[in-house]
């Protein structure tokens, strides 16, 4: 057939943009929380900044996200005709000056009869594609809003596991992960840290594993994972305990990994200290032994 | 025995030189605080920085955290701000700076010729460009003679092994995948890429989407790729990440096919400067295959902490 299907329109647009990038914007929040009773309005405010050097429209959007049975497992779906109208934009498209940054408002309108309920949606802000043709390339940024619809939604967080990654290292820096599972349908922004003790069970470091608040929303599960640099130095057995407070009065859960530190720093050490005793060991023994001899010798 | 005593005195200091370090603490933490600078001193920077940190200095006396719509400060003894950062830069392969690439190492490929690069530019180099190619992406710091130097290159499985023949480097700089031409014989590839500055603890995601499939203004759609690999002379379009540590994703593992609800291909769980990942896309055409000019969009979303 000798069939050539050239898509020269995206080669001769691809040409004409060659020297452009997809540089997305700014958004704040990046995540919020919001709780909203039923009959009741909640606005929030998201702020979109241009940071390219160019002219930028962006539209705006409204999707929904759930998430799948593995940890920290975001994906984006479809709200439903009902919900996609609890929610509203003050603006569709913002058109941005580089630098410049404007606000949008973002309306819920939960109608009474909601019932109570967990709904995390994502406002995006997707930047107008250069091309037309061929692959066109753009690139958006997100704002994720936990919606919390009425109250009474409890948390119930256990520890699925804690342990060294990869396990039984011994060899310093050593990550420790933590799967921790939210079985509640509440959203909870638990307190997670790694308190590390040597083997007379005193307290080496305190090491946090949630500084900046992440979320667990219900009926998912995440990982917390931290780093504990030790030092070349430290050798011997090490317990971290993982504590994990769900909320400022709630009792902490915790769970124990044990690490043994064997860093070639203090292999070399030991093999030095060994030689050294070998020697000192040989030297009494030959001392002793020309002791006896003299003995023998005078006897 | 005094060979002993020798012996005994150079143990205990070799023990003292190695122990004595143990003794010095320099966390500073526990479960309610973290000191983010231990060092005291007078005086100071007002900011300090370089290309890859931003540190903001103290403003002594002051509590608290005062707001405007400009500014944020954290006041106290040694308060600080955080100004969290993310960049995310999404490049496409730029097919008119396409130069032969005759030997790689993990920090530099050389090339035909250089001309047209520059320090700064996202580079792709592609072993075998076609169905089975392999795929590194980087950025150059230097161009020297007919090398280009890069600060690191990403890749999935394996740095492409380049010997001259069928391998090429292509600056990724444009808006667009041309997929220049598609006959029943070859398959057209592109590669988009993408470099997150992410000073976020926790990472992020990086989704995809299409607007809709891949089709001429006619509505003559190339099929989405079903069967997790796009083959030569079938009808076929997809994707294929370099991020091969997806979860609710099949990008990693095999050509997946692109749809109108975001999808991820790329993901972090740890903070990360310079982070890269690519996809690579191919299209295969069967011999029934209506001529014309395909196109469609491909949203990439940037999804940091929540």
């Amino acid at each position: 057939m000798g069939r050539l299907i050239v898509l020269f329109a995206g080669l001769f647009m691809s040409l004409i943009f060659g020297a452009q990038s997809v540089s997305a914007a700014v958004i704040t929040p990046e995540a919020v929380t919001l709780e909203v009773l039923p009959g009741n309005r909640a606005n929030q405010t998201v702020t979109l900044e241009n940071d390219s050097d160019a002219v930028q429209v962006y539209t705006l959007e409204i999707t929904g996200i759930e998430f799948g049975s593995s940890a920290d497992d975001l994906r984006f779906t479809s709200l439903s005709d009902e919900e996609r109208g609890w929610f509203s934009l003050s603006a569709g498209s913002v058109r941005l000056d580089p630098g410049q940054s404007q606000s949008v408002e973002v309306g819920i309108v939960v109608p009474s009869a909601a019932t109570v309920q967990s709904l995390p949606i994502a406002v995006i802000a997707t930047k107008a594609p250069d091309a037309t043709s061929g692959v066109a390339v753009t690139s958006a940024i997100a704002s994720l809003f936990f919606v919390q619809i009425g109250q009474g939604m409890q948390a119930n967080l256990v520890i699925d596991s804690f342990a060294s990654v990869p396990e039984n290292t011994h060899v310093a820096p050593v990550r420790f992960a933590a799967l921790v599972s939210n079985l509640g349908a509440g959203l909870v922004q638990p307190e997670v840290g790694i308190r590390i003790t040597n083997m007379w069970g005193k307290e080496v470091e305190v090491i946090p594993m949630n500084p900046t608040a992440r979320r667990v929303p219900g009926h998912t599960n995440r990982v917390f994972s931290a780093v504990w640099e030790a030092g070349n130095w430290r050798f011997g057995p090490y317990t971290a305990t993982v504590f994990v407070y769900p909320n400022e009065t709630g009792k902490a859960l915790t769970s124990i990994s044990r690490v043994v530190l064997f860093p070639w720093q203090m292999l070399c050490i030991f093999t030095a200290c060994g030689f050294s005793l070998a020697v000192i060991a040989l030297a009494i023994l030959r001392a002793r032994r020309r002791t006896c001899a003299i003995v023998e010798d005078n006897a | 025995m005094k060979r002993f005593l020798k012996s005994l005195i150079f143990y205990i200091t070799l023990n003292l030189a190695v122990f004595s370090p143990l003794l010095v603490r320099a966390a500073m933490s526990s479960t309610s605080y973290k000191i983010q600078w231990d060092t005291v001193g007078v005086g100071g920077e007002d900011t300090s920085s370089s290309a890859s940190y931003k540190v903001r200095d103290s403003l002594e006396f002051i509590q608290g955290v005062g707001t405007s719509s400009s500014y944020r400060v954290d006041g106290g003894y040694r308060g600080g701000i955080y100004d969290p950062v993310v960049h995310f830069n999404v490049v496409s392969q730029d097919t008119a700076t396409q130069v032969a690439a005759t030997s790689i190492t993990n920090t530099s490929v050389d090339v035909t010729t250089t001309t047209g690069y520059v320090a700064g530019d996202y580079i792709v180099v592609v072993q075998n460009e076609g169905l089975n190619q392999v795929e590194a992406m980087g950025r150059v710091t230097s161009v020297s003679g007919s090398t280009l130097n890069v600060d690191y290159f990403q890749y999935a499985n394996s740095l492409p092994a380049v010997d001259s023949t069928n391998d090429y480097v292509y600056e990724l700089t444009g808006s667009s995948v041309p997929l220049a031409s598609l006959t029943p014989y070859l398959v057209s590839t592109g590669v988009i890429g993408w470099e997150v500055d992410a000073d976020v603890p926790i990472g992020y995601d990086v989704f995809v989407r299409e607007d809709h499939d891949l089709k001429t203004s006619g509505s003559d759609v190339i099929n989405d790729v079903d069967d997790g690999e796009v083959t030569m002379e079938i009808e076929e379009y997809g994707g294929r990440s370099s991020d091969l540590t997806l979860a609710g994703s099949t990008f990693d593992t095999a050509d997946t096919a692109f749809t109108t609800t975001f999808q991820k291909v790329a993901s972090r769980s740890v903070a990360t400067l310079k982070a890269r990942d690519f996809l690579t896309l191919k299209a295969a055409a069967a011999s029934t295959t209506v001529d014309g000019a395909y196109s469609h969009t491909l949203t990439l979303v940037f999804v940091g902490n929540y």
